[in-house]
């Protein structure tokens, strides 16, 4: 075999590989803006696909019921077992109510929420479009005179962004209802859990909530469609795609987390 | 925005020439520094299949996706109906799509719509029907490449061949006057294999479609071709007639066609 005089076998050094990453990195980000730019142009013009988003609503919002149900009791539950004993002991049983509400409206409900989502459709997005992207539907698409951008990841964000704060909304329903019964059991009166609640729980916390449910919905859907999209390589790019999309949603809801309470709160 | 009263003619230096439907000119497109198409031109003309053959990684299916603009060129032209494809704006190029047809290597059916709603699926986008007439072109689309009554089954469900027909009714939904095939056969039995080489041949002879057919079987390229091209390693090393192609002394394509059988019985 000819060995071509252009090609060395040393390692690429350190600064070349961190300006490589760097690179591609930005290039993804580039991309990622270039998508989404592309997705507010098509819902600027108001070219909307009707029967893609229902579909997308109901996965995205129906389907999640049963987890979330699960998710959101539970994270209630465990709010109201640790404050409950905590505060027994300065006699401040009546801080549970409004510490469960305004945790669950402000942080627990959305944040778990949108992580519950993150694994479950996030990733079922991206190995849908993935999927597509390595048997060449996404090619079909645009032969077909069809922009995958406005067939398919338009309707996923707009599904996401507003079935997203109605699954938060439930979780903190449900997470409200979990703390209550574990502070009945922990000795605290029905009376005491919901009158702290109405003191501390304000309409403002769980607007700003779910505003903040609003981005995390968008952030999935974005994740998971861009993913999906860049997907190449057959079954395996497929599941790093996926992957890719849970890990990349996941840390992104939690720095917007940060910030946004930072603006809220 | 005023409308001009005649189309706006390309002008000469710009347009591909009349009779050409496809006009390629020195067509260069590289991936991470593996040549995919070095130098390529050529035309096909209205009505003629014209095959592209080679071996797989040839550069034959990349040459096909610049012609539908699924990928831009590094380097050269390519004009489709007297278009300039790669320079064309997304929404004029979605015109231009439609009045083609592209027929996928694996059939490239949407997994998640039945075969009827992957036949239907331009009509809906492109045209203004009602739910009868769709059915009734979906209906006349399937018995066209013998599918009838396959419309509530998914793709999943289909065998190889049956996909590729499915997906040739697809293509053909909007009656494009340019069909585009990447490996109409491949994959398939010799019997079926034939079957749509008898369909691609009977498109054109009952619908006067133009057809460029990419395909490595020498067997197909030859039962269809009005004009052969063959491709190595991205360029073009022989195109013209199938006479032609039979007689040329180009090394690589005397090679290539030695890789025919020929099928004789043991006498017992």
């Amino acid at each position: 075999m000819h060995e071509h005089p252009a090609h060395t076998h040393m390692p690429p050094s350190l600064p070349a590989r961190l300006g490589g990453a760097l690179l591609h990195d930005l290039t993804q980000i580039g991309r990622a803006a270039l998508m989404l730019g592309s997705a507010v142009r098509w819902m600027l013009r108001g070219r909307l696909e009707v029967r893609e988003t229902l579909a997308q609503l109901n996965r995205i919002g129906v389907e999640s019921v049963p987890i979330v149900l699960v998710t959101g009791t539970f994270t209630g539950m465990v709010l109201a077992y640790q404050t409950a004993r905590q505060f027994a002991d300065f006699g401040a049983q009546g801080f549970v109510g409004g510490l469960v509400g305004v945790s669950m409206a402000r942080e627990a409900g959305p944040v778990f929420t949108a992580i519950t989502a993150a694994g479950r459709i996030g990733a079922s997005m991206a190995a849908e479009i993935g999927t597509m992207a390595v048997t060449e539907q996404i090619d079909a698409l645009r032969v077909l005179g069809t922009d995958p951008v406005r067939y398919l990841v338009v309707p996923r964000l707009l599904a996401g962004a507003v079935a997203l704060p109605m699954v938060t909304m439930f979780a903190n329903v449900v997470g409200s209802v979990g703390g209550y019964l574990i502070a009945l059991g922990a000795g605290i009166t029905s009376g005491t859990f919901i009158a702290s609640m109405k003191r501390y729980l304000w309409p403002y916390d769980l607007v700003a909530g779910l505003i903040k449910a609003i981005l995390f919905g968008i952030i999935i859907a974005a994740v998971g469609s861009f993913r999906g999209l860049q997907t190449t390589g057959g079954a395996d790019g497929v599941g790093r795609s996926t992957t890719g999309a849970v890990v990349t949603a996941i840390v992104l809801i939690l720095v917007f987390n940060y910030f946004l309470d930072l603006l809220f709160f | 925005m005023r409308a001009p009263l005649v189309p706006p003619q390309p002008s000469a230096s710009q347009a591909g020439p009349h009779d050409a439907v496809v006009a390629v000119r020195d067509l260069w497109k590289t991936f991470d520094s593996v040549v995919a198409l070095a130098g390529v031109t050529l035309e096909v003309h209205r009505r003629e299949i014209q095959v592209i053959m080679g071996p797989s990684g040839c550069g034959k299916s990349v040459l096909l996706k610049h012609l539908v603009g699924l990928l831009r060129p590094d380097r050269g032209e390519v004009y489709v109906f007297d278009r300039p494809v790669p320079s064309l704006p997304e929404a004029e190029l979605d015109a231009l799509r439609i009045q083609m047809g592209v027929v996928f290597q694996s059939a490239a059916l949407f997994d998640s719509l039945t075969v009827a709603q992957n036949v239907a699926f331009p009509l809906r986008r492109h045209r203004h029907l009602g739910e009868h007439e769709i059915a009734a072109r979906v209906a006349a689309l399937l018995a066209l490449v013998e599918m009838e009554g396959t419309e509530p089954l998914i793709p999943s469900s289909l065998s190889g061949g049956m996909r590729k027909r499915v997906g040739i009714a697809r293509a053909l939904a909007l009656q494009p006057s340019l069909i585009l095939y990447d490996e109409p056969t491949s994959g398939l039995d010799p019997l079926t294999a034939r079957t749509v080489d008898d369909l691609i041949l009977r498109l054109r002879a009952d619908l006067g479609v133009t057809s460029v057919v990419v395909t490595h079987s020498l067997d197909s390229a030859f039962r269809l071709a009005d004009r052969l091209a063959v491709m190595d390693a991205g360029h073009l090393c022989a195109a013209g007639t199938p006479e032609e192609i039979l007689a040329s002394t180009v090394p690589f394509v005397r090679r290539f066609l030695d890789t025919r059988t020929v099928v004789e019985v043991r006498p017992s």
